[in-house]
């Protein structure tokens, strides 16, 4: 699931607790899926370090990606 | 003009004055654009500059007075003066007399000449901007690969929000080519690379350092990417035509960043929220829930302890009533068979009298074995009405059964079985009741003999009265 699909499915739950037909067995259902989605959420924001690549090649012959490193000189400033 | 003597040592003073003199010479008008432009009361520095060149002018007294509030930086002027040293730095410059706007610099009257054009065309209207990406996974970056602008979109990006991957694609930013690195790699990420959003970036520069984004051709590419564009070009009062085509525009670099990922302090502010507001909603959907079931306590029907067991229970009852009609009906017509000998009989032996009874108690044992059954059967989860049905056929052929033996013993035992032997009941025509003394009838009347088979319709001709002489009313 995409960050983006997570913070969307944790907006629905909400949505869908607010209504107040909802069966008590169903709400407990996405009440414990939400729990989930917010501590999946933050391990993914806390965990990981953005994955910095660079794209080479063009698209008459063939595109790779490599790593990207900030050199000494960008880390320093102008 | 007196040359410089080979045997002399000068000293620095003398040197720059010898050249400030040998330059002063030099007297001619120049076109260039106005940069690093400062002005004070009774001078003012500039440079005048072209693409590969710069010449420092400076302007003094009542010249600078008057050009003061005409020059601007980056126009385009004609300036005539006289070239010469600056002896305390030994500065090269040019002392302005005059100076002359030589119309909007080729540069600017090309920017507002294209803004003008593609503004007709819509390229720039608010309604084309698409939304940015709320949670973007990719984002793409073209920009150069060195210097600052790279450096602050990478490392605003990954402090705001590490859970993303950048794609960096190097391009010129500056001079000829950069245009066609800057579409090429808008194209390529359009095509083979899909990214989420795109960050076009630069570090600031003068107006020909940020033509490259003033050219239609990025105009348009912009416009024609189908990955939502940020542009973070320059510094904060530089604005550039791809500025205004883009879907968003920041003011530099870090700018574009924080414009294309949200920050993850307040993503974790918000799932604190969230999972705050979960908690909330279980706990009033409990309490809505726990509000509901004591007023359905609360109902007349709970109250007096009844409980309520669903449709099976509902069925039973059905059930149930299907098989006291047809228990009742067996009956009905068994009450009927035997009262009818009753009432024929008159009356009858104490044993007979106890047959309802008897047919009440063989009720009570089939009720008692149907509800037996039933118990036995509720706790099965399938079971069928049908099943149901023949279940009860089978009880009700049982009792009947039952009651068949009970009414052909009470045959056995009954007066009517005596006739089988002989005797006959004679009874006034049209009454039940026996006949047992003579006197009961009068000569003349008829009378009816019920024999083993059959009756026999009689009419008095004589009596004999019990206990009287002879010679008296004889009839027979």
């Amino acid at each position: 699931m995409t960050f983006g699909g997570i913070m969307r499915r944790l907006e629905e739950i909400a949505a869908t607790l607010e209504k107040q037909d909802l069966e008590l067995e169903e709400g407990l259902k996405l009440f414990e899926e939400g729990v989930s989605l917010v501590r999946e959420a933050r391990r993914r924001l806390t965990e990981a370090g953005a994955r910095v690549e660079k794209l080479i090649g063009s698209l008459e012959e063939e595109l790779t990606t490599e790593e990207f490193r900030l050199e000494e000189d960008n880390l320093a400033g102008d | 003009m007196r040359l410089q003597d080979a045997e002399r040592i000068y000293t620095v003073a003398e040197v720059n004055r010898l050249a400030d003199g040998l330059l002063q010479e030099v007297v001619l008008w120049v076109e260039g654009e106005v940069s690093n432009l400062r002005i004070y009361p009774q001078y003012l520095f500039f440079s005048l500059s072209e693409e590969e060149a710069a010449l420092p002018c400076v302007m003094f007294g009542d010249a600078a007075r008057e050009a003061s509030p005409v020059l601007r930086e980056g126009m385009r002027v004609l300036a005539h003066g006289r070239l010469g040293i600056y002896v305390r730095r030994g500065q090269y410059r040019m002392n302005v007399h005059q100076v002359q706007e030589a119309g909007e610099g080729k540069l600017r009257r090309e920017f507002f000449r294209l803004m003008r054009k593609l503004s007709a065309e819509g390229l720039f209207d608010e309604s084309l901007k698409r939304p940015l990406p709320s949670y973007p996974e990719i984002i793409g970056l073209v920009t150069s690969l060195e210097g600052a602008a790279v450096r602050d979109v990478i490392i605003n990006v990954t402090r705001r929000y590490p859970c993303c991957r950048i794609l960096v694609r190097g391009v010129r930013v500056q001079g000829e080519e950069a245009v066609e690195d800057i579409i090429s790699a808008i194209e390529t990420f359009n095509r083979a690379c899909p990214v989420d959003v795109l960050i076009l970036a630069r570090g600031g520069g003068s107006l020909e350092d940020l033509h490259p984004f003033n050219t239609e051709e990025v105009v348009r590419a912009i416009r024609g990417s189908s990955i939502p564009v940020i542009t973070g070009v320059g510094h904060e009062p530089d604005l550039t035509l791809a500025d205004l085509a883009a879907d968003h525009r920041a003011s530099t670099p870090t700018g574009a960043a924080e414009a294309a990922v949200p920050s993850s302090a307040e993503i974790l502010a918000l799932l604190r929220e969230r999972s705050t507001s979960l908690e909330a909603l279980l706990r009033r959907m409990l309490h809505l829930r726990e509000r509901d079931l004591s007023l359905l306590a609360s109902r007349r029907a709970f109250r007096d302890g009844e409980v309520f067991l669903g449709q099976a229970r509902q069925r039973l009852a059905e059930g149930e009533a299907l098989l006291q009609g047809g228990m009742r009906e067996v009956l009905r017509r068994e009450r009927e068979r035997v009262e009818g000998r009753v009432t024929v009989l008159g009356r009858f032996p104490r044993q007979y009298r106890d047959l309802p009874r008897r047919i009440g108690d063989t009720y009570a044992k089939m009720r008692a074995s149907f509800d037996s059954w039933w118990r036995w059967r509720e706790r099965e989860p399938g079971w069928r009405a049908e099943e149901l049905r023949s279940c009860m056929s089978s009880l009700l052929s049982a009792s009947s059964g039952k009651l068949e033996l009970a009414a052909s013993r009470l045959d056995a035992l009954s007066p009517l079985a005596v006739l089988s032997r002989g005797y006959a009941i004679a009874t006034r025509r049209g009454e039940s009741k026996p006949l047992k003394d003579s006197r009961e009838v009068t000569e003349g009347e008829a009378v009816d003999v019920r024999l083993h088979r059959g009756r026999l319709f009689c009419e008095v001709r004589g009596r004999e009265l019990r206990g009287e002489g002879p010679g008296g009313e004889s009839g027979w």
